[in-house]
């Protein structure tokens, strides 16, 4: 294709003004690319997603076929790649399945303690005061629960007419705890941006409080939100792994990664794959999860030290003084 | 160079700071107990919906059991008499679930040390006002043991010889529930910040090198691995493959230590050692840590004394909360590697709903939390002075 001068100049200038023009959002979501280790979580998580899309037409089996002539058979290329459990369900298509029940206990218990611990962090810090100090006193008592038993608790409270409902109130029971952390975050947050001078710049424009809060408080809290959301997350996929391994998470015939292993370890000695697997999905599934979360840290709060940006930075240098030594040794 | 006044005054500082905390915790830990109390009537089901065995109990019968253990008086009147019993008495009542044991038993073993503290405890306020009291059955080194009867009379008490109570105290300290979690949670947690925080500095020391990354890596997968999964494979390495270690028990050998112990201990020690290594890069580039180079001290002292100090600072406000959930026991790791400690009533006080073992443990919780929160506090001042107690 040919271009003429005047078009590839026309081009670089768009480029240099589109690179001028980033948000904090955009260049945070940069910086987060250039971070191997997120960019790995992140496209691990995109598997993930995938596979909970898929679950319902792509695995081999079903994960409540059962195979009697089939039980607890080893690994084997190609119709049962990761061996199948006492019933003879295939283990690497209950694995699939299993994808749903962490994503679903990240995004529902995120949710929960996001929608909850904002709202009560928000009222608080912005009232601040008296009713902030007994807010937190409150917030107080309620970290005084271990939180296992205070899950279990409210699990058991709230009111589940169907299996699905069960699930789902597991999810909220888990994320319930997470408020208290959400709710100190933002008081915090809101308590600091309060004094700010363009909430006094809107206050004397005439902006009413919910206006404050919604246009002016949240959007500058949001960062801080997204990443102890992010860095959460592996918590909750813990707490329902902990759930379902002592038989109060998902109920059994739908799979959950924990609930197969808490099945298998029993036979640890005779069929180790039974555990092993499921362990392995729920690890890596962390694992990406605390990467992601690390990178979105290091990404929208760049002056921390020891960052990706940072980093990066330095490999740069060091590569250019690699090149300019090369260069020397060339030319000597 | 701080004048004996100025430390005098510190020191009056401190106390009040820590009577204040103390007084503080009082509404606290009422309010946990009265919100506990009010969850538990909320909660569908009772300890007697169900019998033992699992089949449903006849109406009249669960009136009845209801009826003995007082759960058919109002609410309140409940909770004042479980309180009273627990503050005058440190009763923590009958187990609802398990006839014939006590949620004393339960968690401190039946054992002297606690018996008599219940009796000193009667002896000061009087028997319990409420009409049952629960005790458990004599144990070898219960005091009521050593009472000398003829004919049904008591005539009087054998005295218990010092032997005997070092006895009873060290059966308390290896035996007790309360104190076998304890144990696991304090092994745990010098792990964590005997390899946690050395880890940390290391790698903050050798910032972006294959040390820095590998000690990032190894953590971030400690973080990453559920403990159960990890003690689990723990014992198919461990214990089956290799047959070095045991694959359960506490306290009868010292290679029972090492797998729970690690088990435990892997999420706190990562945890510790990426919290030493973030601050620890933050405190090396302050302007004091400068200073120190700069007067020529060597690398270690500069390391040891000037930023160690302050790099800890950040990790000793997540220890408070750490220690108080280590301390009372991870189902988790009491199950996997069959110890008999506390940490299985976090679960199962509640899938029972046994009422009184729920409060029990939910108490002895709070009171652990709260109490280290406040040794956290003051260590702060410890190690920066210019955190005042206020």
């Amino acid at each position: 294709m040919t271009e003429t001068a005047s078009e590839r100049a026309q081009r670089d200038l768009e480029a240099r003004f589109a690179e001028r023009g980033v948000s904090l959002w955009q260049d945070a979501w940069r910086r987060l690319l250039r971070n191997r280790m997120a960019l790995a979580g992140l496209i691990f998580i995109g598997v993930l997603l995938f596979a909970a899309a898929t679950a319902d037409f792509l695995p081999p089996y079903s994960y409540r076929k059962a195979d009697y002539d089939n039980t607890r058979i080893a690994p084997r290329w190609p119709d049962h790649i990761f061996g199948t459990d006492k019933l003879g369900r295939d283990v690497f298509s209950r694995i699939w399945w299993g994808t749903r029940v962490s994503l679903t206990v990240a995004v529902v218990g995120s949710l929960t303690s996001l929608i909850i611990g904002v709202t009560y962090g928000a009222i608080s810090g912005y009232l601040g005061g008296r009713a902030d100090n007994v807010m937190m006193r409150f917030v107080d008592v309620m970290y005084g629960f271990p939180d296992l038993l205070f899950i279990i608790l409210i699990m058991v409270v709230l009111p589940s007419e169907s299996a699905i409902q069960g699930m789902i109130n597991i999810f909220i029971a888990i994320g319930i705890v997470g408020w208290r952390g959400m709710a100190r975050l933002i008081r915090g947050q809101f308590l600091s941006l309060r004094e700010k001078e363009f909430v006094l710049a809107a206050q004397m424009v005439g902006a009413g409080p919910a206006r404050i809060i919604s246009r002016h408080l949240l959007p500058n809290s949001a960062g801080t939100a997204v990443v102890s959301l992010t860095l959460r997350i592996p918590g909750l996929i813990l707490t329902e792994a902990v759930l379902s391994f002592i038989g109060l998470g998902v109920p059994p015939p739908y799979p959950s990664w924990a609930q197969m292993i808490s099945e298998g370890w029993r036979g640890l000695r005779s069929v180790p794959h039974m555990t092993i697997y499921p362990g392995l999905a729920i690890t890596m599934t962390m694992l990406a999860f605390n990467f992601l979360g690390d990178g979105l840290r290091d990404a929208l709060d760049p002056t921390m030290r020891g960052t990706a940006l940072v980093r990066t930075a330095r490999r740069k240098k060091r590569r250019t003084a690699r090149a300019t030594r090369k260069a020397v040794a060339k030319a000597a | 160079m701080v004048s004996e006044r100025e430390g005098y005054e510190e020191g009056v500082d401190m106390q009040r700071f820590v009577l204040r905390r103390l007084f503080w915790n009082v509404p606290v830990l009422i309010l946990i107990s009265i919100v506990v109390f009010g969850m538990m009537q909320i909660v569908p089901g009772g300890p007697f919906t169900a019998g033992t065995s699992g089949r449903p109990v006849p109406p009249e019968i669960q009136a009845n059991m209801e009826a003995k253990y007082g759960l058919d008086k109002p609410v309140w009147q409940q909770y004042t008499n479980y309180m009273s019993r627990l503050l005058f008495h440190f009763d923590f009542g009958p187990s609802l679930r398990r006839p014939g044991r006590t949620v004393n038993s339960m968690l401190f073993g039946s054992n002297y040390m606690v018996n008599v503290l219940r009796e000193r405890l009667t002896a000061t306020f009087g028997t319990a006002a409420s009409s049952m009291t629960f005790s458990d059955p004599p144990g070898l080194f219960d005091s009521s043991a050593l009472v000398v009867k003829t004919n049904g009379e008591v005539i009087g008490y054998i005295g218990i010889s010092w032997y005997d109570r070092f006895e009873a105290v060290k059966r308390f300290l290896t035996l007790a529930p309360v104190m076998v979690s304890a144990q696991v949670g304090l092994v745990s947690i010098s792990l964590a910040l005997f390899v946690g925080a050395p880890l940390g500095i290391i790698s903050a020391l050798k910032q972006n090198t294959v040390v820095d990354y590998g000690a990032m890596f190894v953590s971030m997968l400690g973080v990453s691995i559920p403990n159960f999964l990890l003690g689990i494979m723990l014992i198919l390495f461990f214990a089956l493959k290799l047959e070095w270690l045991p694959t359960y028990g506490w306290g009868e050998d010292w290679k029972q230590v090492i797998m729970p112990a690690v088990t435990f201990g892997t999420g706190g020690t990562a945890i510790i050692a990426r919290l030493t290594r973030a601050s620890m890069l933050e405190v090396i580039r302050a302007d004091y840590i400068r200073t120190a180079r700069a007067k020529g001290l060597a690398e270690q002292v500069v390391i040891l004394r000037h930023a160690l100090k302050n790099s800890l600072i950040p990790v000793t406000t997540v220890l408070g909360p750490m220690m108080a959930g280590w301390l009372t026991g991870s189902f988790m790791v009491e199950w996997v590697f069959s110890i008999g400690g506390i940490g299985k009533f976090f679960i199962t006080s509640v899938t029972d709903r046994d009422y009184t073992l729920i409060m029990g443990t939910i108490l002895l919780y709070s009171v652990a939390l709260v109490l280290f929160n406040m040794i956290v506090d003051v260590g702060y001042g410890f190690l920066d002075p210019r955190i005042r107690f206020e």
